[in-house]
């Protein structure tokens, strides 16, 4: 707990110099996990997403067919991936792909005293190799999470529209209406924090990874499995206080 | 004016560790400018802890280290950079950030703390790679070269703003006895030709009596150092034979 605090407090920092144009980063880093980020992972964003929509368009279906509402599976795939489900594929989806890197790549860093190399010639590791792989996954995420939404709607309308014989036109509509604005935010406020979770959970592990081959293993499971454990904590949060504030 | 004779390294009472677990206790010894020092001793008695706490990287538990009369562990951070910045530090496995060219590498303290143009840093880069006998190597990454070649890259690296001190960890560690040769005569070289003071940590032999002007023995059993001076006087005169020992291979002493 102790090295996760003192880790923020020095993203803060770094952050701040950034901002004051005092900050040593490497860019490159920024161009290369932003295209590791977008590029490289929308195949598996698509597949998943357009996955989690169709299953979501059979599932509702079952019920609704009871009652004769089958077009409002329309709604059902619009609110839930467009508010919390795609954010949360995504979520997981990167917390495999880049957290996982982010510490093998960081903890190898450490093994080979790369890290070492930095500090000693002042260099902050936080501020030339964390903060432009948190910036990335930042912007990156929400892109990502858009592009989700729309993959899953896409989904659930093929399964509606193609095994279950609904109008494309009203199922259309129905998710215009299902599908508000502030829906949309919060999606968008779910994928920032899981970009942060996701970025922060690889990178510290990775810079505080023993120096070891196991230790280097040890730190991509433990940057997974803390991503992965804080993405539903950080949802469940999220929901909860949507619920509060009626939203 | 400084003297030639003045200290530039003071380190007394050191004792290193984390937390509750001592590696070494007790160490004080100094060096001088220009000199070349030895820390030696057997795998694992704490040479790495001892360089670590000397080049900013791991807080001795107990004690002080001085360069030029300043304590680095008592002073603000903005101050141990500007001390820092005048080391050069060679690694082990030669650290050279994989994600960089070699050119890249070499130039990046260049970049940082100099006013130099880009055209003035590649010259830079060029002369410091040749100086180690990696001319032309600027566009390899260091997984595409041995590891004798990284480690002189990290020498490379080392030297980009003519430090003061350099640090050597291992530095004939995995490589074949004549590059170790070869390695050991460019320290030689950069102290003469850079003026720089040298801490040299290893337990090859061959090296330690080839460039050692002086030096320390660390002994991991009574975790703290039990001799110092000049390795070749030390196996002439030395009456311990934990220090025989080591400086004979572990071979008999007619002194014992």
């Amino acid at each position: 707990m102790r090295s996760l605090f003192g880790f923020l407090g020095e993203l803060t920092v770094s952050f701040g110099r950034l901002i004051t144009g005092k900050a040593y980063v490497r860019w490159d880093d920024f161009a290369v996990t932003i295209q590791r980020c977008g590029l490289d992972a929308f195949l598996l964003v698509s597949l998943i997403s357009m996955l989690v929509g169709m299953i979501l368009a059979f599932v509702g279906a079952i019920q609704l067919k009871m009652f004769g509402a089958q077009i409002f599976i329309a709604d059902i795939v619009g609110i839930a991936m467009v508010r919390v489900l795609a954010a949360v594929m995504t979520g997981i989806i990167m917390s495999g792909r880049i957290g996982a890197s982010f510490a093998a790549e960081l903890g190898i860093m450490q093994t080979n005293e790369e890290i070492d190399a930095l500090k000693t010639l002042g260099v902050s590791p936080v501020e030339f190799l964390v903060m432009p792989r948190v910036l990335a996954l930042f912007i990156m995420l929400p892109l990502l999470t858009i592009y989700a939404d729309l993959m899953g709607i896409i989904g659930g309308f093929i399964i509606s529209i193609g095994m279950l014989g609904l109008n494309p036109i009203e199922y259309w509509n129905h998710t215009q209406h299902a599908v508000k604005l502030i829906y949309l935010w919060i999606g968008l406020i779910h994928s920032l924090s899981f970009g942060l979770i996701i970025a922060i959970s690889g990178c510290l592990r990775g810079v505080k990874c023993e120096r070891s081959s196991a230790g280097v293993g040890e730190a991509t499971t433990s940057a997974v499995v803390t991503a992965i454990t804080s993405i539903v904590i950080a949802t469940a949060i999220i929901t909860f206080i949507c619920q509060i504030l009626g939203v | 004016m400084d003297s030639v004779l003045d200290p530039v390294i003071e380190v007394s009472n050191l004792d290193l560790g984390y937390a509750d677990y001592i590696v070494m206790r007790n160490i004080s010894f100094s060096v001088r400018k220009n000199d070349i020092f030895v820390v030696m001793g057997a795998s694992g008695c704490g040479k790495s802890t001892l360089l670590k706490a000397l080049i900013g990287l791991n807080q001795p538990l107990k004690g002080e280290v001085l360069y030029n009369g300043k304590n680095f562990w008592d002073t603000d951070e903005a101050e141990q950079q500007n001390i820092t910045r005048r080391f050069g530090v060679l690694y082990q496995g030669g650290a050279l950030w994989s994600s960089l060219t070699l050119g890249e590498n070499v130039a990046l303290p260049l970049q940082i703390y100099s006013n130099l143009s880009s055209i003035q840093i590649r010259e830079v880069v060029a002369l410091k790679l040749s100086l180690v006998g990696l001319a032309g190597y600027e566009d390899f990454y260091p997984s595409e070269i041995s590891g004798g070649m990284r480690k002189r890259a990290g020498l490379a690296r080392a030297i980009a703003l003519d430090p003061d001190i350099i640090f050597f960890d291992e530095p004939s560690a995995g490589l074949d006895p004549v590059n170790a040769r070869m390695l050991d005569d460019l320290i030689i070289q950069l102290r003469d030709v850079l003026g720089a003071t040298i801490i040299v940590v290893t337990h090859e032999l061959a090296s330690i009596f080839s460039i050692a002007d002086n030096s320390i023995f660390l002994d991991a059993e009574s975790k703290t150092m039990i001799a110092a001076g000049n390795p070749n006087d030390l196996l002439a005169d030395s009456r311990d034979p934990r220090v025989i020992r080591f400086l004979t291979r572990g071979a008999k002493h007619p002194n014992l």
